[in-house]
C-alpha cells in the first residue's frame, strides 16, 4: 500500500466513528456588520494608517503620475502596469528570469479591491508579467477604485470566489518584522513603501 | 532521555532580569492581541465557527483530502503524500535532486523544524537557508525556535548585533533593530537572488479549490517562491479546511490572536504553478492520523499555530520556549509532545496551574488546560511519573479515603511543623519552604 | 432545604478562622446549613498529579458525606470546580449527579442568592481582589480578559456596598497566582515567581490587602509575603463581608 492509501485508510477508522455533519451551523451566521461606503472608506483609511502603507486620492491619471513622482523622486528601475499612468518601465519580455527585476525601485500595480476592516486589497498576481514583482520592488504603488471597498474578510472571500486567479495575494501595506526584540521595522524582505493610490475623491 | 522542564524552567527563571524581560516582551503581543480582538464585534462567535469548521473538517478528513488533491492536482500542482517526517524530507531531497538545486530558500514551516528537513538536506549537500528574520537569526545561531511565530524572541537585540557581526562583518555595538533588520535584508536578497528553490510552511488548504494559503508579514514566502522555478508547499494533513468561504473566518483570527494585527502583510494564495514552473504539495502525517484516533484529544489538531497560548501562558512567558525542549513550546506543545513519546515529555503536561488561560485564548477553542489535564492521568496510569512526582503522592490516595488517617497524618504533620526548626523545614521538608514560608497550623 | 458545608481539608488546618467567619456570615444572613462529620479532602490534589486513579476512593468518601444534603456549599471555587468537572470518571449514580450539580462555591453562592441580606460593613483598606482561576475560567464567575468582550470579577458586585473600602486594579488582573496545588511543589521556583510577580504588581499600587474567593491561590501568596516580609496582607473575601478587622 502505498503512502496515501496507509493515511487516508487510519484516517478512516477516526472518521467513520465521527460522523459530524456541521454544514448548517457553518452556513447559518453571518458575522458581517455591514457599514455605509462612507464610513467604509473611513475605516479603510484609518486601516491602511495602521499598518503603516500611505495613500491618496486622484481623480485623473495624470495627477496620479504627479503624486508618484512626488512620492518616489528619483527613482531608476521602473515597472509600470498601468497603462493610463504614463511612467515609462522597463521591458518585462526581455527578461529572462524575474531574478534580473532587481534592483528594482518602483512597481505601479492594480489592485483589485480593498478590505475594510484590515486594509487589505487584493491582488490578482497571477495576471503580473513577472509574479515577483510586488515582492522585489523598494517601493510599491497598488491602484484601486475607491468605491471598490468591502466591509470584511467574509465579504472579501465571497468577491473572489468568482474570479479564477492562479494567484491571488491580500497585500497589507509594506512588508514589516518585529522579530527582533518586538521592535517594528517596516521592510523586512518585500517593499519599504507602499503607497495606495485610490481612484476617486476624499 | 527525559525532558527535565522543572530543572530547565529553574535555571531560566534563575536571571530573574532575563526572565522578567522575556515575561514582560510576551505580556506585551498578548496585550496587543486584546486590543485586535476587543476590536472585532462577535470574536466568541467567530471562535465557534472556527472550531466548529475544524470538528467538521477533522471528522470528514478523509473525503477532504480526496477532494484537495483532486483539485489541486487539476491546478497543475503535483501532490505528494508522506506517512511520516523521513518520507517527507526523502520527497523533498528527490524534488531538488530532479532539478539540481543545490540552493533553496525556506519561509516559516514548523512542520519541516519537527521533519528536521534542514540537517537531512544539508547532509545531502544542499544549502538551506531560513528566510524569516526571526528563522535566520535561530539558524546562525544553530539553535531550534523558542515560539513558533516568534522563533528569536529569547534572544537580545545585542546578542543579534553581536550575531551579525559575527557572521556579516556590520557594524559593532549597533543595536538598533532597523539597522539590524535592513542587514539581514541585504543578506537575505542575495540568498533569495541565488536559490533554485523555496520551501513554505502552509496556513489553509482548500479542498474545495485545491489551492493553498500562506501567510506571512515579510514578504519572505512570497519572494522565495516567486523568484525560483521550483516552489514546495509541506503542509500537515491538519491545515486543511473545506471551503474558500472559510478562509473569512480564519484569516480574520489568525494574525489578530498571533500579535494583534487585523490581518498579516501577505495572504497568499498559491493555486497553479507559474508560468514554467513547477508547484509540489507534500501533504504530511507523520503522526497525525494516529493522533485523531484518540478520545479527548483529538481535537488538539484543530490548531492554527497563532501561538496565543504560548503569549497568554504565565509558566511560558517565565520558562522559556527551550525548556519544553520541543519545537513547539507552551501550552499546546505540552498537549502534542505525550503523543509523540510519552516517557519523553512526560514532564510537559505537569508544567501549568490549569489556569485555562490558553483555553480561553485559543482562536479555534481547543480545551487546553482539560487536555493537560487528561495528559497527567495518562501518565500516572503508564506509570511514567517522574520520580519527585510519585514521592508525594505515594500515600496520599488511601489517606484521603480515610478520615481518621487524614487527620492522623495532618497531626503527624503538625508535630512536624511544630518540633522541627525553620531551617530543616525550609530545606528538607519540601519544595514549598524555598520561596514561601509554610502555613502555620492553627489550635482550634 | 437541607445545604451542608463543605470545608476544604487545608483551610480547616491552616485558616479554621476563614471557616469561623464563613459560618458567622451565613448564620447572620440566615443561612442554615449542616457541617458533615468526617469530612476530608476531595481528592483534587491527586487528581491534578496524574493519580486520579488513586483518588477514586476520596471521591467516593466525598460522595458519601455530602451526597444527600440537596445542596453544598464549599468555601473553595476551585474544589467545588474539581467535583463539577472532574467527578465524571466515578459511576454517575442519583448521589453523584445531585452532588455535581448542587454543589456551589459559598461566595458565589451569597453573591446570587443573599446579596441583599449581607450585614452593613466598613473595610478602609485598599484592596486587589482576585479570582480562583478555576472560578473565572472554570466556573465562568465573571469573564476572564481573553474573551473578547469587557472584563467583569463576580467579587465586584459583592464588595460594591461596603463602606470606605477602595478596589484597585491589577495590571494583570487574572493572571494566574502560580499555585496550582502540586506545581507550586513541582515547579516552586516559577511558582514563587509567579507570585512574586502579583505581589509586586500590588505594592506598586499601594495595596494593603489581596482578597479573593479562593484560600488556596492566598495561602501561596501569604507564603511569599511572609517569608519576604512584604507589607501586605491576604483576606477570604467572606472574612471582609463578615466585617472582621483586617
Amino acid at each position: 500500500m502505498n503512502s496515501k492509501d496507509k493515511i487516508l485508510e487510519n484516517i478512516r477508522i477516526s472518521t467513520l466513528k465521527r460522523q459530524v455533519d456541521l454544514e448548517d451551523i457553518l452556513s447559518s451566521q453571518n458575522l458581517t456588520v455591514e457599514e455605509n461606503s462612507l464610513i467604509l472608506l473611513d475605516k479603510f483609511k484609518n486601516s491602511l494608517a495602521g499598518v503603516s502603507a500611505e495613500y491618496r486620492f486622484f481623480s485623473d491619471f495624470s495627477e496620479a503620475k504627479d503624486i508618484i513622482n512626488n512620492f518616489f523622486s528619483g527613482y531608476k528601475q521602473c515597472v509600470n502596469m498601468i497603462k493610463d499612468i504614463a511612467i515609462s518601465g522597463i521591458k518585462l519580455d526581455e527578461l529572462s528570469s524575474p531574478k534580473a527585476l532587481h534592483p528594482l525601485d518602483l512597481a505601479i500595480i492594480k489592485g483589485e479591491f480593498g478590505v475594510a476592516e484590515n486594509g487589505a486589497i487584493w491582488v490578482d498576481a497571477g495576471k503580473l508579467p513577472d509574479r515577483a514583482i510586488p515582492f522585489l520592488c523598494e517601493n510599491l504603488v497598488v491602484m484601486i477604485d475607491s468605491n471598490e471597498l468591502v466591509t470584511d474578510m467574509h465579504q472579501a472571500y465571497q468577491r473572489t470566489d468568482t474570479s479564477d486567479y492562479s494567484y491571488g495575494v491580500f497585500i497589507t501595506g509594506p512588508s514589516k518584522t518585529a522579530d527582533i526584540e518586538q521592535t517594528l521595522v517596516v521592510g523586512a524582505q518585500g517593499p519599504k513603501r507602499m503607497l495606495v493610490l485610490c481612484k476617486g475623491y476624499d | 532521555m527525559a525532558i527535565d522542564f522543572k530543572q530547565k524552567s529553574a535555571s531560566f527563571v534563575e536571571n530573574k532580569d532575563r526572565s522578567a524581560w522575556h515575561d514582560t516582551a510576551l505580556w506585551f503581543v498578548r496585550n496587543k492581541r486584546d486590543i485586535g480582538v476587543m476590536g472585532v464585534e462577535y470574536w466568541e462567535q467567530l471562535r465557534l465557527q472556527a472550531s466548529n469548521i475544524k470538528t467538521h473538517c477533522l471528522s470528514n478528513l478523509d473525503k477532504y483530502l480526496v477532494e484537495f488533491e483532486e483539485n489541486a492536482l487539476k491546478n497543475g500542482a503535483i501532490v505528494h503524500w508522506a506517512k511520516d517526517g523521513d518520507e517527507h524530507n526523502k520527497i523533498v531531497g528527490e524534488i531538488l535532486n530532479k532539478h539540481k538545486v543545490t540552493k533553496i530558500v525556506k519561509s516559516k514551516s514548523m512542520l519541516t523544524e519537527e521533519c528536521e528537513l534542514n540537517p537531512y538536506l544539508e547532509k545531502n549537500g544542499i544549502e538551506v537557508i531560513d528566510t524569516d528574520l526571526g528563522e535566520r537569526i535561530i539558524q546562525l545561531r544553530n539553535e531550534p525556535p523558542s515560539h513558533i511565530v516568534l522563533p528569536a524572541i529569547h534572544i537580545k537585540k545585542e546578542e543579534v548585533s553581536e550575531l551579525f557581526h559575527e557572521k556579516w562583518d556590520t557594524e559593532r555595538g549597533n543595536n538598533d533593530p532597523q539597522y539590524l533588520t535592513y542587514q539581514a535584508r541585504l543578506s537575505l536578497r542575495k540568498d533569495f537572488l541565488t536559490s533554485d528553490a523555496a520551501l513554505t510552511g502552509v496556513n489553509f488548504a482548500v479542498a474545495e479549490t485545491g489551492e493553498i494559503v500562506v501567510c506571512t508579514n515579510e514578504g519572505n514566502a512570497d519572494m522565495g517562491v516567486n523568484i525560483t522555478p521550483v516552489q514546495i508547499h509541506s503542509m500537515g494533513l491538519e491545515k486543511l479546511i473545506p471551503k474558500r468561504s472559510h478562509l473569512g473566518v480564519f484569516t480574520r483570527m489568525l494574525a489578530r490572536s498571533a500579535t494583534g494585527q487585523a490581518i498579516t502583510v501577505y495572504t497568499s494564495h498559491f493555486k497553479k504553478p507559474k508560468p514554467k514552473g513547477e508547484m509540489h504539495i507534500i501533504i504530511v502525517d507523520n503522526g497525525r492520523s494516529e493522533r485523531l484516533k484518540k478520545e479527548g484529544f483529538w481535537t488538539s489538531l484543530k490548531c492554527i499555530r497563532c501561538g496565543a497560548c504560548m503569549n497568554t501562558c504565565p509558566i511560558y512567558r517565565r520558562s522559556g520556549g527551550h525548556s519544553y525542549g520541543y519545537t513547539i513550546p507552551g501550552p499546546i506543545g505540552a498537549i502534542l509532545t505525550p503523543n509523540i513519546n510519552l516517557e519523553k515529555y512526560s514532564d510537559l503536561p505537569f508544567a501549568s496551574t490549569l489556569c485555562g488561560s490558553c483555553s480561553d485564548v485559543c482562536p479555534v477553542k481547543i480545551d487546553i488546560h482539560n487536555q493537560l489535564y487528561k495528559w497527567r492521568q495518562v501518565i500516572g496510569r503508564n506509570n511514567v511519573l517522574p520520580k519527585t512526582k510519585t514521592i508525594a503522592m505515594g500515600m496520599a490516595g488511601k489517606m484521603l479515603e480515610k478520615p481518621g488517617i487524614f487527620k492522623f497524618a495532618f497531626k503527624m504533620g503538625r508535630i512536624a511543623l511544630k518540633i522541627l526548626p525553620d531551617f530543616i523545614v525550609y530545606n528538607r521538608w519540601n519544595n514549598w519552604g524555598k520561596g514561601r514560608k509554610m502555613p502555620e497550623i492553627k489550635k482550634k | 432545604m437541607k445545604i451542608a458545608l463543605s470545608i476544604p481539608c487545608f483551610i480547616e488546618e491552616f485558616y479554621p478562622e476563614v471557616a469561623d467567619s464563613s459560618m458567622e456570615l451565613m448564620r447572620k444572613i440566615g443561612i442554615e446549613f449542616d457541617v458533615p462529620r468526617g469530612q476530608t479532602c476531595c481528592g483534587q490534589p491527586l487528581a491534578n498529579s496524574g493519580y486520579e486513579h488513586k483518588a477514586i476512593g476520596a471521591y467516593h468518601h466525598y460522595v458519601n458525606t455530602f451526597g444527600d444534603f440537596e445542596q453544598t456549599l464549599m468555601i473553595s471555587g476551585s474544589c467545588s470546580y474539581h467535583i463539577k468537572e472532574h467527578y465524571d470518571v466515578i459511576e454517575q449514580t442519583g448521589k453523584v449527579k445531585r452532588l455535581r450539580e448542587n454543589i456551589r462555591d459559598l461566595t458565589e453562592y451569597i453573591m446570587s442568592e443573599y446579596i441583599g441580606k449581607l450585614p452593613k460593613v466598613s473595610y478602609p483598606h485598599k484592596v486587589s481582589l482576585h479570582t480562583g482561576c478555576h472560578s473565572l475560567r472554570g466556573m465562568r464567575f465573571g469573564v476572564s480578559s481573553e474573551l473578547g468582550m469587557p472584563t467583569k470579577s463576580f467579587l465586584i458586585p459583592l464588595v460594591e456596598h461596603i463602606e470606605n473600602i477602595e478596589i484597585i486594579t491589577l495590571d494583570r488582573p487574572d493572571e494566574c497566582c502560580g499555585f496550582g496545588g502540586t506545581f507550586s511543589v513541582y515547579y516552586d521556583e516559577i511558582s514563587v515567581r509567579m507570585g512574586t510577580d502579583k505581589l509586586d504588581d500590588a505594592i506598586n499600587k499601594g495595596v494593603e490587602v489581596l482578597v479573593s474567593n479562593d484560600m488556596s491561590c492566598l495561602m501561596h501568596l501569604d507564603g511569599i509575603i511572609k517569608k519576604r516580609k512584604l507589607p501586605l496582607k491576604v483576606r477570604h473575601i467572606l472574612q471582609v463581608l463578615n466585617g472582621d478587622k483586617l
